[in-house]
């Protein structure tokens, strides 16, 4: 129970699945040939940002150094 | 990690050098993601509503490999800031071998099935374009990892001085951020061309 919240708990497990739901709803609106350009678009905006502000972490570029440790 | 202690006078300087080399990393990044950005639009204006005829499966095979191989480059780089060699190590090679399952599934698989070679037609020539360019990049991420892992293994970082594990990871994710674009440009937007 303890291990399940944890994992609940940890940013980078909740980027990962978000990751993988957003890419398997791209697979399915490619599947089904609905030609939703703009959902694409939008799909690969939110995976971008996700990436880029939580594994990249971005913010750390114009932050203080003093906040490294406490990652 | 390591026996070695930094001073505080030392720390400041290390942490100064550390955010111009962050930001020196961003700025290349920057330049690098103009030309994968003008390859991307390169594809729209020479296929536009049509895409390459490739195997669907695969693709998201190989996509599904390089997000789980970012999953494991951000454990590695939180366990580089947390001072756990072991976990830095293990994640590490995860990392690399994911992404060498990456290439595998791209050059040794991908460039093997697709009906086009890459001077056949423009499809060809976008298709070995955009995904040669990004397994350069996913190789010399590789290249990069290695000695990323090597050092680790020799006990060269520390809690308070692992940049190189950051800049590593700041990398391969850049190359996964590329792919997240590139993935539905060339598998999933548009009809497949005749």
């Amino acid at each position: 129970m303890q291990e399940e919240q944890r994992f609940w708990k940890d940013p980078g497990n909740l980027v990962f699945l978000g990751l993988a739901v957003l890419t398997g709803l791209e697979f399915m609106i490619a599947a089904l040939d609905l030609q939703w350009w703009s959902a694409f678009l939008g799909i690969g905006a939110v995976k971008a940002w996700l990436v880029i502000r939580y594994f990249m972490h971005f913010p750390r570029l114009f932050a203080e150094e003093k906040a490294d440790h406490d990652r | 990690m390591t026996a070695e202690t930094t001073s505080p006078q030392d720390l400041g300087a290390y942490q100064e050098k550390v955010k111009t080399n962050r930001l020196g990393l961003w700025l290349f990044l920057l330049s690098d993601a103009f030309v994968f950005g003008g390859l991307l639009i390169s594809r729209f204006y020479l296929m536009g509503t049509t895409r390459p005829h490739l195997e669907q499966t695969l693709g998201l095979i190989v996509t599904s490999v390089l997000l789980l191989s970012s999953y494991f480059m951000n454990r590695a780089d939180r366990a580089a800031a947390r001072g756990d060699r072991k976990a830095l190590n293990r994640n590490t090679l995860i990392t690399i071998v994911l992404g060498l399952i990456f290439m595998v599934g791209v050059l040794g698989f991908e460039w093997r099935l697709a009906p086009f070679g890459p001077a056949d037609n423009v499809q060809g020539a976008i298709f070995y374009m955009l995904t040669g360019m990004h397994a350069f990049h996913v190789l010399t991420g590789l290249v990069f990892l290695g000695f990323v892992y090597r050092n680790s293994r020799k006990g060269l970082y520390s809690r308070e001085k692992h940049w190189q594990v950051e800049a590593a990871a700041i990398y391969w994710h850049f190359i996964d951020v590329v792919w997240i674009f590139y993935y539905p440009a060339l598998y999933l937007i548009g009809t497949p061309a005749g």
